[in-house]
């Protein structure tokens, strides 16, 4: 996954020191880590007003990631 | 609470029109930018209970001009235990009936095809689990309370 690589690398490696926060969110902008946030939408109101239109990510802090499952077959 | 009973499509099943829009923040960012503010746009959605989270086409995600904001892993039939790693995206999704608007303002949605199956929005659990959904089989109609 090319968009947002950068901020996914730094989350995969900051997740250990994380992990006493799980369920909560955290707004990542390059290497900076912001939160934890207790809801989505205030990583993302806070991700807006900080970072403007620059991409971030918003990752739910998780041990397991959360699988979404689809009872379609849906094309990639 | 507003409800509406349409008939079940032979095809598809529980259809109806939503309407999609840029997440509330990044619309709040674009107007504070003077960036342009992409239209509404109107689209089919399937009410799909089998669906953990919403999902909605490629076409959506072009027309608002947005960039992911986050990652999910999908499981599907055909992807067996080998999760699909997707984008995220935040929209707002607006179901409308009869003047009445429930709005998800910042909704998190994947991006997948889906427009091959006759329409764009796949709703799933996370925003049923806000409506109440009753699928009458027998009388071919379908209602939501929103």
């Amino acid at each position: 996954m090319q968009i947002l690589e950068k901020e996914i690398q730094t989350y995969q490696k900051e997740l250990p020191n994380l992990l006493s926060e799980q369920g909560k969110y955290v707004l990542i902008h390059n290497q900076d880590i912001n939160g934890p946030y207790v809801a989505y939408e205030d990583a993302l109101n806070i991700g807006y007003e900080k970072y403007k239109l620059e991409p971030f990510l918003i990752k739910k802090i998780e041990e397991n990631e959360t699988v979404f499952f689809l009872s379609r077959d849906l094309q990639v | 609470m507003p409800h509406f009973t349409n008939k079940l499509t032979p095809s598809s099943g529980p259809l109806f029109d939503v309407v999609l829009n840029v997440s509330y923040p990044y619309l709040q960012q674009l107007k504070a930018n003077g960036s342009p503010v992409p239209s509404m746009v109107p689209a089919r959605a399937l009410l799909d209970t089998g669906a953990s989270g919403t999902v909605v086409d490629p076409s959506i995600i072009q027309k608002l001009a947005i960039s992911p904001k986050g990652t999910g892993q999908f499981i599907t039939p055909s992807t067996a235990n080998v999760p699909h790693q997707a984008y995220t995206y935040d929209i707002a999704l607006f179901l409308n009936h009869q003047g009445y608007s429930k709005p998800f303002l910042t909704l998190p949605v994947a991006e997948l095809k889906l427009a091959h199956q006759g329409f764009e929005v796949l709703i799933g659990r996370d925003v049923l689990d806000k409506c109440l959904f009753i699928y009458d089989g027998p009388s071919r109609i379908f209602t939501l309370s929103i």
